[in-house]
């Protein structure tokens, strides 16, 4: 038997006055997955995420939603939350109106949660959204998104300017939510080694373009740190492409599309060379650096 | 329609900015009037004070468009739904607030003008109909929630455009009507057309308003993209 997936899209294009926002992206989520999306700014995040909350409409390509089309398509759009890292809120809005209100457009909207994550996040109540600082809305937004219980929420930098205790409330908050009621979570975030132990799936967008995309572990486990002098570095790595390489006196510390296999780490051994594996974070930033995807060793999805 | 009602509840839910500030703005707006009444000795007590309502009225919807609705998309409304539950809104609104002018009329009529002949909701001319009176009230004031409603549209969706390209035009067409009518002569039958209008036709006037501001709302909401 196959599921519908969470979400489908093809060779999805979005430009704005000749600006391409994105160009030619395919992506599958399957449900109950969490998916971080990343990249740099401008890559593309916020535009994708707007169109797959029918936020916006296509240049070009299909998006589907658990199998439809979300614009003005009230069936789906009932099970989806998008909270936007600058997220408007009505005239006045209260951090008691959005609790109040959040019921109403979900169903299984969970107000115990909402009520436990406003003291947890220490928010004032009946202070005004809009006026509440950075880290605040930012709370409000996660509290939304989490209570909604939407079978697809998709957070826009739900961390940004939240203080580090409430950054790991939030992914402890993430994951027991997602255990207690799997659902689909996508987010995007800059702070990736930080995310990466709640993701499962990560896309890397840049220019537009998916210029990585796959399982966590699998693309961990595509690549390897090496230390060690520079002829064994060399040696190990042969013909296999470098992602980054930084002298160190007469050491080098190179990233390399080398999986960290058993044999791998024994011929390593024997040369004195210390293999590691690579953060995610440094695979991230290293595709981003490569520039286009067409020239990237590390690429793949899209093309 | 469940997601439409999910909206109104959204735009309602702020008791205090939308029932008590206006009914606050509308009694101190009377209580001035008669306080000038009581001082000022002058036979034609009639003022424009209720013109506050219309124009509370008209930024509470234009406000619920600008700042409502990428909010309720973000909860998953939809551009229909939110419609919908606006135009629901404007009802509620229109009735509520149309209802309480309609009373407060009542009693000026009976207290002769709170004691003093002044005449604040002043549509006297329509005293003829008590129903038609509370259904003019109720009707102008939705007409009064969709032009709001409809600016708060045009603002939504083309942002800066708006001003960049509103403003000129606006001054453009206006000023080119004037100028036909002048030229024209048509100022005297504009005038007696407004004089003419009757408690019936000046609802109906306002039904259309209201219509027409809606349709143009919903033309232009229909491809609005949060930003």
């Amino acid at each position: 038997m196959t599921t519908t997936p969470a979400i489908e899209v093809t060779g999805l294009s979005r430009r704005f006055r000749g600006a391409v926002a994105l160009e030619d992206v395919d992506l599958v989520v399957e449900p109950d997955t969490i998916v971080g999306l990343m990249g740099r700014n401008g890559a593309g995040k916020t535009t994708l995420m707007a169109l797959l909350a029918g936020q916006d409409f296509p240049t070009s390509g299909t998006v589907r939603i658990f199998g439809e089309d979300p614009v003005e398509n009230d069936a789906v759009l009932a099970q989806l939350c998008f909270v936007r890292e600058a997220q408007q809120y009505p005239n006045n809005f209260r951090v008691s109106h959005v609790l109040g209100i959040g019921p109403q457009f979900y169903p299984e909207w969970d107000a115990e949660l909402a009520e436990r994550l406003v003291d947890t996040f220490r928010l004032p109540r009946r202070r005004q959204v809009q006026k509440l600082s950075r880290g605040m809305r930012a709370a409000v937004g996660v509290i939304t998104g989490l209570a909604s219980q939407a079978p697809l929420t998709v957070f826009d930098e739900p961390v940004l300017g939240l203080d580090a205790t409430s950054r790991q409330l939030f992914y402890d908050e993430l994951i027991k939510a997602y255990a207690e009621h799997p659902r689909t979570f996508l987010l995007s975030t800059h702070l990736i080694d930080e995310a990466a132990a709640a993701l499962e799936q990560v896309v890397v967008l840049d220019r537009g373009r998916v210029a990585m995309s796959g399982n966590v572990d699998e693309l961990r486990r595509r690549a390897s740190t090496l230390t060690g002098p520079v002829d064994s570095v060399h040696q190990l790595i042969g013909s296999a492409p470098v992602l980054h390489q930084e002298p160190l006196g007469g050491y080098v510390r190179a990233t390399v599309e080398l999986a960290p296999s058993p044999d791998l780490r024994s011929r390593a051994q024997a040369l004195g060379v210390d293999v590691a594996p690579v953060p995610l974070q440094a695979l991230v930033v290293r595709t981003g650096l490569l520039g286009a995807p067409e020239d990237n060793p590390a690429s793949e999805g899209a093309l | 329609m469940k997601r439409a009602l999910a909206v109104t509840r959204m735009h309602l839910i702020d008791h205090m900015t939308l029932w008590a500030l206006p009914t606050g703005i509308l009694f101190s707006a009377l209580a001035i009037n008669l306080a000038v009444w009581t001082v000022i000795d002058r036979g034609d007590r009639h003022t424009g004070g209720i013109a506050s309502i219309y124009c509370f009225v008209a930024v509470v919807a234009a406000l619920a468009v600008v700042r409502g609705l990428p909010f309720a998309m973000s909860l998953g409304s939809s551009r229909r739904a939110f419609t919908n539950g606006t135009v629901i809104t404007g009802a509620v609104i229109g009735a509520a607030f149309g209802t309480l002018c309609f009373a407060l009329q009542l009693i000026e009529h009976a207290s002769d003008g709170w004691g003093m002949g002044g005449n604040f909701f002043w549509f006297t001319w329509f005293g003829t109909s008590w129903a038609l009176s509370w259904l003019l009230f109720v009707v102008s004031l939705i007409a009064a929630f969709a032009v709001g409603g409809f600016f708060g549209s045009v603002v939504g969706r083309f942002q800066m455009w708006t001003v960049i390209i509103g403003a000129p035009a606006f001054i453009l067409v206006g000023g080119g009507l004037a100028v036909l009518v002048t030229w024209q002569g048509w100022w005297h039958d504009i005038w007696g057309w407004f004089a003419d209008l009757t408690p019936a036709t000046t609802t109906l006037w306002c039904a259309v308003l209201a219509l027409a501001c809606t349709a143009g709302s919903w033309a232009v909401l229909r491809r609005y993209r949060v930003s």
